[in-house]
């Protein structure tokens, strides 16, 4: 069974497909991911209605793409599956109309996937999820703790009470004066920095998993205000501030998984790709004799392979969509249904 | 010639069937914020209503705005996905043309259909019928009515504005026109039978649109641009 995957909740157009899936999880045939990097650099930010403009044009030879690299027809697909939210509204709808416009005139099931539990399953591609086990969602736009009993079964556990870390990095990133897009340039330029750095002062936020990144954000501020920092010295304030960020993250999923029962951790989201953060969470889940999965860093940023793979696994699980499914900037992450057994 | 027709520039959306001129099936809808999630099912509708498989259609016309830029993607984007993957050509139409089109019979000079740009602009652009061919003699603008009144006096004809627009925009029109030229109040909007019918004419003459490239008519650059003074050839 082949599924198409459409991703373009933000800023990249991606479609990808994917075969299975079977025992060692849904295998990957092609990934294509057109960013709009050079486009927003321009306003130092995505600027949705840009973003909107681009997909239209990007979507078609991005889906053409993801089908001739898998050497797939039309006929060859099973299901088409495409993220229905949260992200910019403008640029969602035209991943979904798209996916509808498909699914209608090739007759194909529609399966509807939430950003976040794409992002769960590139943990799934060419690689299984284990049950029952803790989720770090980190990204751009996103930060979650989700303890996952079976696929399609989530319990958000904690999230970020202010802004994602990915947000955290890019406004840091602005704090230091880098480029647009920021946080791989902050880390970056982090990772120049000899020897050891403090982190900077942290929310603690006792008796909860949820993260704060504002504190360390107004750390960094007062920090680049009050002094004169030379290159090194912006180098080592950007290390302390991925310190600071990737420490939250690991800790709290750390904390998590603990608390769940000692659990595997599965670390997704672009800010899983960072390279600090997965040393640091490596390092404490061996310490605490944890498990602690990463899938391969292509998979971690927006892409259509995990939405593929996710649609893949809900379209065995919960079965299709109607073709009446909506899409939202705001939605929440839903167990699926379960299909009827006969 | 099977031709499946869809028109999203204003709230009433619409979608047809034609064969050989005769419409075989059509539908049409006022939204409200909900076309993406109602859109395609009709769609699918449509075609069973009249009695036509995916597979069946010759060409797809779409129309192209200017209007909504959201309901103008979505509309193309699902046109774009039916065409890539029936391997179906593709043209994109003014909306603005096949409101002129609808109207061609019954005035007569230079035909001006206008959709409220809100920001008290109007999208208008103009048209003139000779021996039952229609030519373009002003390209689409988003323009205030003094502004917009006085980019079609040049052309020297009499006109005649009609559309959907704001009492006020109607009143302001009619202020600004001389004795030869008239603003008609009834509500016209753009129809998928006659994107499909301009889409048909487009086709025979070029062959019709790139598919991957094919954008809305957006006029307007997105307010990030006008902002910032950067123009990123996104219209």
């Amino acid at each position: 069974m082949l599924t198409l995957g459409i991703e373009t909740s933000c800023d990249e157009t991606a479609a990808a497909v994917v075969r299975g899936p079977g025992e060692a999880g849904v295998e990957l045939l092609s990934s294509v991911v057109a960013s709009q990097d050079d486009l927003h650099a321009h306003f130092g930010g995505i600027v949705p209605e840009v973003a909107s403009r681009r997909h239209i044009e990007m979507i078609m030879p991005v889906v053409g793409e993801a089908l001739q690299r898998a050497q797939a027809e039309w006929d060859d697909l099973s299901a088409i599956a495409v993220t229905v939210g949260p992200g910019l509204i403008g640029s969602l709808v035209v991943g979904v109309a798209a996916a509808k416009g498909l699914a209608i005139a090739r007759g194909l099931p529609l399966v509807g996937v939430h950003h976040l539990e794409g992002h769960i399953y590139s943990a799934a591609i060419d690689s299984t999820l284990t049950f029952p086990s803790v989720v770090l969602i980190a990204s751009g736009g996103h930060s979650h703790l989700v303890l996952m009993r079976e696929h399609g079964e989530y319990e958000v556990l904690g999230r970020t009470l202010d802004d994602a870390p990915g947000e955290a990095f890019d406004k840091g990133a602005r704090l230091l004066g880098l480029p647009y897009p920021g946080g791989p340039a902050l880390a970056e330029l982090a990772d120049s920095s000899a020897g050891r750095v403090d982190p900077l002062p942290r929310a603690r936020l006792p008796g909860s998993l949820d993260f704060s990144f504002s504190g360390v954000k107004t750390a960094l501020a007062r920090l680049v205000k009050e002094q004169e920092l030379d290159a090194e010295g912006r180098a080592r304030a950007a290390a302390a501030y991925q310190e600071s960020i990737a420490l939250s993250l690991a800790e709290r999923a750390i904390e998590a998984a603990e608390e769940s029962g000692y659990l595997p951790i599965v670390a997704v989201g672009g800010v899983a790709c960072n390279r600090r953060l997965r040393a640091l969470l490596a390092a404490k889940a061996e310490e605490a004799g944890l498990p602690v999965i990463f899938p391969d860093t292509k998979l971690c940023t927006d892409n259509g392979a995990m939405v593929a793979a996710a649609g893949a696994h809900k379209f065995g699980h919960a079965g299709a969509d109607s073709l009446d499914l909506d899409c939202a900037a705001n939605l929440q992450l839903r167990s699926w249904p379960r299909a009827e057994q006969d | 010639m099977l031709i499946l027709a869809l028109e999203t520039a204003t709230e009433r959306v619409s979608a047809a069937l034609v064969s050989d001129a005769e419409v075989r099936a059509a539908w049409h809808a006022e939204t409200a914020g909900d076309l993406c999630r109602r859109f395609a099912p009709h769609i699918a509708e449509l075609l069973e209503r009249g009695d036509a498989d995916f597979g069946e259609i010759d060409l797809i016309a779409v129309g192209l705005g200017p209007g909504s830029f959201t309901s103008l993607r979505i509309g193309l984007a699902t046109a774009k996905a039916i065409a890539h993957s029936r391997d179906v050509p593709l043209v994109g139409i003014s909306s603005l043309a096949a409101m002129a089109w609808q109207v061609r019979r019954r005035f007569s000079g230079l035909l001006c259909p206008v959709l409220d740009a809100r920001r008290g602009d109007l999208y208008a652009a103009g048209y003139q019928v000779a021996d039952g061919a229609m030519h373009q003699l002003q390209s689409e603008v988003a323009a205030k009515p003094q502004a917009l009144a006085a980019a079609l006096r040049q052309h020297g004809y009499p006109i005649t504005f009609f559309g959907e627009m704001a009492p006020d925009q109607a009143r302001a029109l009619e202020d600004l026109c001389p004795k030869d030229w008239k603003v008609v109040r009834d509500t016209v909007r753009p129809d998928a039978p006659c994107i499909a019918e301009l889409g048909r004419l487009r086709f025979e003459s070029d062959g019709g649109d790139d598919l991957a490239s094919l954008r809305p008519i957006y006029v307007r650059m997105s307010y990030a641009e006008e902002r910032f003074d950067i123009d990123l050839g996104l219209r």
